[in-house]
């Protein structure tokens, strides 16, 4: 499923997934040339680019022999979780997305959603995150904070059906 | 300035086309491939009364191919529950789908009662038997009937007692079998019963007849063999390797074609998605076959969908397909057992998603085996695959079951 992507490039995209400890998108720079002893700035920016072709991290160029700035995304977390957390982030989601279709004022606080849903956070964060563009924008809470990737989102109906074919779509 | 990006990278709109247009072909693929599962589930192998394993491959040039291990019988019923053309299934083993014998019973009505349990054992065991009081109802023109059984048959039964070979209506039945057998459309086949073969009449005398007591399970089951075309010779065994041209199960593949399919399977160490990565150059070096043949023995594998050409021409991977059936023949285990095996633990075990790895350790088996028969149960849809960056040496990080994995489980079991 991955085959296209070199072995750097896969070994490089899991092990940020392994640094991102709450399942959160995480940066990274310099500090992978250092992770990655045996291997050139030259062939990390190449699998940097790999990863960044399949939508697994964004990167922002800077001056100077450095490495671009990595940015994760939940992609990353899509395509590596299954052996960091034995748990599949797009199934989760769908557990998630019923949780919020039965009780819906759950969504407006991350943390209950997160202690109804029973889970770590490395597991329950990833899983959230892909509900996020279910919701209208301007229900997505913007708070300032690094604990889950919003405190909260209001549901209306419109994202209530957003969300029952999500998990149409997306049931196995 | 608002900036648009795809993927991290500026907007460009052909890129994005195509990206949409590739997403949009791998959707109707899989569409496609859950279509033809779909519909095989729901149907039963009218031979054997089972589900059949049905494989769907993805061939190059966005096609695929559906090969099933089910009888003719299943593959057209599944064409036409698909809406394909006859011959768009594939029957892999068409040996497995032989028609069922089809018998005429004559004997004397006195003799109804001794002849209707051998009929009965007959059509238990795949003989299809014209028996007169199951196919004329009132009102039905006897002659006509009689004659529709007799022109469908391949074998003519007669049941020959002390009271049949008295009657002249048997008798004039034994003229057509005889007919039939001489002109070779079905064979002939008395039955001796409770009768000293002296009073046979000399004709008869002098075929080969079976002497046989209704109520012996052996004597029925010997009727049966015979009627099945069992032969009493024993079992023809597989010729020596060294004078092998294609193992059982790669007929129909030329020899330049298993001759790759061979060196593949044996020399990946994994079993993954590009484990080996085969060049024509060496394919070429490692193998005595002229350069033409391996062209086309390269085509023939990507076109049956064994083989993918990767982006660089000349440069091909290995397909699930290929795993499975060159497995069977070249390997030292057997891809098709091990999916029963697999299948079994999975739905025996507690955890709905259970970590290869450790299944692997259970089973004892090394990543080569335990990739091989991963191959096996997606090719059949049997289980879901779990796949995660930096996962070798496995295919996939977790197997998943689901109701097909326990159909397949039941199937096999």
């Amino acid at each position: 499923m991955y085959e296209h992507l070199s072995d750097l490039a896969q070994r490089l995209g899991r092990h940020m997934a392994e640094h991102s400890p709450k399942g959160l998108p995480t940066h990274f720079g310099d500090e992978l040339l250092e992770a990655f002893p045996q291997e050139s700035r030259k062939t990390l920016g190449l699998a940097l680019a790999e990863l960044e072709a399949d939508g697994l991290v964004t990167l922002s160029h800077v001056l100077g022999p450095h490495l671009p700035r990595v940015r994760t995304t939940v992609e990353l977390f899509i395509a590596s979780d299954p052996a960091i957390t034995g748990h599949d982030p797009v199934e989760d989601s769908v557990v998630l997305a019923r949780l919020l279709l039965d009780q819906p004022e759950l969504g407006g606080n991350a943390r209950k959603l997160e202690e109804a849903a029973g889970w770590e956070r490395r597991r329950f964060n990833p899983a959230f995150a892909l509900l996020i563009p279910c919701v209208h924008d301007g229900r997505v809470r913007k708070s300032l904070q690094d604990d889950y990737p919003t405190m909260g989102i209001l549901l209306a109906d419109e994202d209530l059906v957003e969300l029952r074919r999500y998990v149409q779509r997306n049931s196995q | 300035m608002i900036r648009f990006t795809h993927n991290g990278r500026p907007f460009d709109a052909s890129r994005f086309a195509a990206d949409i247009e590739a997403k949009a072909i791998a959707l109707g693929m899989q569409a496609l491939e859950e279509k033809a599962r779909g519909a095989a589930a729901s149907i039963v192998d009218p031979e054997t009364g089972r589900h059949a394993d049905v494989f769907v491959d993805r061939l190059s040039g966005n096609r695929v191919a559906i090969r099933t291990t089910g009888s003719p019988a299943f593959a057209r019923l599944l064409e036409e529950r698909l809406g394909v053309d006859p011959g768009k299934v594939q029957v892999m083993n068409a040996a497995d789908g032989a028609a069922h014998p089809k018998v005429y019973l004559a004997h004397a009505s006195e003799d109804k009662d001794r002849v209707r349990p051998v009929a009965e054992y007959l059509m238990a065991n795949g003989v299809d038997v014209w028996f007169d009081e199951w196919e004329i109802e009132p009102g039905d023109s006897l002659r006509q009937k009689m004659e529709e059984g007799l022109g469908s048959m391949t074998h003519f039964v007669v049941v020959l007692t002390e009271t049949s070979i008295a009657k002249p209506w048997v008798a004039k039945e034994i003229d057509v079998g005889l007919v039939q057998q001489v002109g070779g459309k079905s064979r002939f086949v008395p039955l001796v019963v409770d009768l000293d073969p002296a009073k046979l009449s000399p004709f008869l005398q002098a075929m080969l007849f079976l002497k046989i007591d209704p109520a012996s399970q052996a004597d029925l089951k010997g009727l049966v063999d015979r009627l099945h075309g069992v032969s009493r010779k024993p079992a023809l065994g597989a010729a020596p390797r060294y004078v092998q041209t294609a193992p059982s199960g790669l007929e129909g593949w030329s020899p330049a074609a298993v001759a790759v399919g061979k060196h593949v399977v044996e020399t990946s160490a994994h079993a993954l998605a590009v484990d080996p990565l085969v060049t024509l150059e060496d394919l070429t070096a490692a193998l005595d076959i002229a350069a033409d043949d391996l062209r086309i023995a390269m085509l023939d594998l990507t076109d049956g969908g064994y083989l993918r050409e990767l982006n660089v021409s000349g440069h091909y991977a290995p397909q699930p397909a290929l795993f499975v059936d060159f497995d069977e023949a070249f390997m030292p285990f057997s891809p098709s057992e091990d999916a029963r095996t697999l299948a079994n633990r999975m739905v025996t075990g507690e955890e709905r998603a259970a970590d290869t790895q450790r299944l692997a350790e259970v089973l004892g088996w090394e990543p080569r085996r335990m990739n091989s028969a991963i191959c096996y149960l997606e090719r059949v849809g049997a289980i879901k695959s779990r796949h995660a960056l930096a996962s070798a040496p496995w295919r996939a990080v977790q197997l998943v079951r689901t109701d097909e994995t326990l159909r397949f489980a039941r199937n096999h079991g």
